[in-house]
């Protein structure tokens, strides 16, 4: 059998961004001088800047501002420093992993590989890479198939292969559940989480259960790495195709200026180095980087111990409210039997998740970790990629998959909100916020996308006039956020990033709207396969979006010329800038609603 | 390890974000220097000023000897399109033209004044 990636089997993941104590000191410089020209900025907007014939307008778009401004400040924080956490070499023996250290017997590792539908042969891969894991020690190192499809053909490859095969009758609580099941029929001393198409390099386990030596260690999360991301062509390829040598000649002299330009690169920004290598690595300061899933290593005990916690607790809750509905029935106080009774009743009720049964149960699990006041659980996040994986290979695909991460994200903001609620550090808090603050960032988002189309086709500014005192404070803001952020992402490049965060607040409003109205987030698994057929209804928001502004552009335009004492030439300027940069945000997700890999058309 | 320049070049978003904002800014601030529009006059052939303001203007303008003509006041007759403008004999339609547009000028800066004591007051 044949795969799509196979041609891709030889590419090798990027090394880490280097730490350059120049950079981070450049980046917080910036950074700092970036917020109080924005708190300046703020002022200067709330202040002096407001159109009081049109404060329908001038207020939502000011109180926008301020609310990504809590955001930046929120994501300069996260970004402030790199603190790796210290290396330690391969532990032999449990005992080196504990406080026993008189314990001597080696390590069990559990891999779990956990699949429903997936294709068998995909997994079998999987299974092959997870065996070749090396270690420097003795290691008792199982590798288990979780098949919540129970599929005969999966359990002929497992077996084939000599690995263990688990499943269970039902699938209740899905990946989480799943999970569950595993660790009641395991005993590893870790355990090693994989999606069906995790492909862990041998190097996996040498190189991080050093960390947990530090008997605090709860998890490691390792950088997830697609290693199928399309890499698109040049764009002196592409309009060469296109247009013969004068179109070869163009492009070529464009790269020379801008450098390489790929035509058709990672479609879906689908490039993980932006979060793993910059945001979460950089939470390994504030002991917040959060698990992900996928090619992440768990202490068991730590697991097992806060689930236990959290499973004695519910008990004690529910019986507590059972035994006062027996205590007003029977009119008794304090019977014993009616305690027996109501905590065994709760006992029957509750269930043990070592893995909390949502659709983000990596974070949440993450949270319940940091949260446990006793032990202060640690978490570290790995720099290194330690294993390759499959991108979403079409728009449905990505679209299902970032829909749980936002409702799964914002369902515990507003049900189970960690930063509100007693257990965390007050710097794990701010990390957490950061990750909420994005996703309700889609509000505002909104209100930037429509702002210039507002005085596009209406005439009416947001602010009394652009003149060039507006610019004098929004301009040293801007270009000082543009540099901060260049520096202190340095070797990644964010912008398609940025623009997809813009781009995706349809799909983001969506999970918000489904999370306020109560709704449950399901669980769908993420298809492995491209999916065919059209995506365009996906996109029609985006595609509504930038025609509007292109029409607008030309409307106003119009209006300009014909000096209509609405417009004007400097609010044309400012609002075509504004929405070219919308427009070329849409167009991404547009464009990756109608892409085809090569592979297809081959 | 990457090269600076590799770097650069994933860089380069930030770069031509920040080469856009400042072209804007020059842009808006070399039509704010020329207010209200001689930028506006050269890229669109005439006044940002309203037409009965413009006919106003170039009243005005004729109205001026050649030897009273000094170059900050030929300077402010092509910021206002006065120059190419036609001069009108100042007939009852553009003395009327004239008070209306002074009226409206007028309640615009009562209007602006009365916002700012506001914004004050608070």
């Amino acid at each position: 059998m044949t795969f799509y990636f196979e041609r891709f089997e030889g590419r090798r993941p990027p090394e880490p961004l280097p730490k350059s104590a120049f950079n981070e000191v450049s980046w917080q410089y910036l950074a700092t001088i970036n917020l109080i020209l924005g708190i300046w900025y703020l002022w200067w907007r709330w202040m002096h800047s407001l159109n009081y014939d049109a404060l329908w307008f001038s207020l939502p778009l000011v109180l926008a501002e301020s609310l990504a401004f809590v955001g930046l400040v929120l994501f300069t924080y996260n970004l402030w420093s790199t603190n790796d956490y210290e290396r330690r070499p391969p532990p032999a023996t449990i005992g080196d992993c504990t406080d026993s250290a008189e314990d001597t017997r080696p390590l069990s590792v559990d891999i779990f590989i956990a699949t429903y539908n997936e294709d068998e042969e995909l997994v079998r891969l999987s299974i092959r890479d997870a065996k070749a894991m090396r270690y420097p020690h003795p290691l008792t190192l199982t590798v288990h198939v979780l098949d919540d499809g129970r599929r005969a053909t999966m359990r002929a490859v497992a077996d084939e292969e000599g690995v263990n095969y688990i499943s269970r009758t039902n699938n209740v609580g899905f990946k989480a559940g799943n999970l569950r099941n595993a660790m009641e029929q395991t005993s590893g001393d870790f355990i090693v989480i994989c999606d069906a198409d995790t492909r862990p390099f041998p190097t996996l386990l040498e190189r991080t259960l050093g960390y947990f030596r530090d008997p605090d260690v709860a998890f490691v999360q390792t950088p997830q790495w697609f290693y199928d991301l399309p890499e698109g062509r040049t764009l002196t390829e592409t309009w060469g195709a296109a247009a013969g040598a004068p179109g070869r000649l163009l492009a070529r002299g464009i790269e020379r200026i801008f450098g390489e330009i790929r035509v058709g690169e990672d479609p879906f920004v689908n490039d993980p180095a932006m979060f793993y290598d910059v945001i979460q690595r950089r939470r390994n300061r504030a002991n917040a980087a959060f698990c992900c899933g996928a090619a992440s290593l768990h202490r068991r005990e730590a697991v097992m111990f806060v689930a236990l916690r959290a499973y004695a607790q519910s008990i004690a809750g529910a019986s507590a409210e059972k035994r006062s509905l027996l205590d007003r029935i029977r009119g008794r106080k304090s019977d014993p039997a009616a305690l027996a009774l109501a905590r065994w009743q709760a006992a029957q009720a509750e269930e043990l998740t070592p893995y909390k049964f949502h659709v983000s149960e990596d974070i949440y699990t993450s949270i319940v970790l940091h949260r446990d006041t006793e032990r202060r659980w640690k978490s570290v996040l790995h720099p290194e990629v330690e294993s390759k994986m499959l991108s979403p290979q079409d728009l449905l695909t990505w679209t299902i998959q970032r829909f749980k991460y936002a409702g799964g994200s914002l369902d515990i903001f507003f049900n189970d909100n960690p930063v509100t609620k007693p257990g965390l550090t007050l710097p794990q808090r701010l990390m957490y916020l950061t990750t909420f603050w994005s996703y309700l960032g889609a509000v505002w988002n909104l209100v930037f996308l429509v702002a210039p189309l507002i005085y596009l086709f209406f005439g009416v500014a947001p602010v009394s006039a652009y003149t060039s005192d507006f610019f004098a404070h929004a301009l040293p803001f801007l270009v000082f956020n543009e540099l901060a952020f260049m520096v202190g992402t340095w070797g990644v490049s964010g912008y398609k990033g940025k623009v997809t965060y813009l781009a995706s607040f349809p799909l983001n409003l969506r999970a918000l709207w489904a999370v306020v109205r109560g709704k449950q987030i399901k669980f769908p698994v993420t298809p492995k396969e491209r999916q065919a057929g059209n995506f365009v209804h996906l996109v029609w928001p985006q595609l509504a979006l930038a025609l509007a502004t292109l029409a607008g552009l030309a409307w106003a335009g119009l209006q300009v010329a014909l000096a209509n004492p609405t417009y004007s030439l400097g609010g044309l300027i400012a609002n075509g800038f504004w929405g070219l940069n919308n427009i070329a945000a849409m167009a991404i997700m547009v464009r990756a609603a109608f892409w085809k890999p090569d592979w297809e058309s081959e | 390890m990457m090269s600076f320049a590799a770097n650069l070049v994933k860089a380069r978003s930030h770069l031509v974000i920040v080469a856009g904002l400042i072209t804007a800014s020059a842009l808006i601030a070399s039509i704010e220097a020329n207010e209200p529009g001689t930028l506006a006059l050269r890229t669109f052939g005439h006044s940002a000023l309203d037409p009965a303001t413009q006919r106003a203007a170039a009243y005005a303008w004729a109205q001026i000897p050649a030897e009273q003509r000094t170059p900050e006041l030929e300077q402010i007759a092509a910021r206002l399109g006065a120059e190419t403008a036609p001069a009108p004999a100042l007939g009852p339609k553009e003395a009327e033209a004239l008070l209306r547009t002074l009226a409206v000028r007028e309640a615009q800066d009562k209007a602006k004044a009365g916002a700012k004591a506001k914004v004050g007051a608070h």
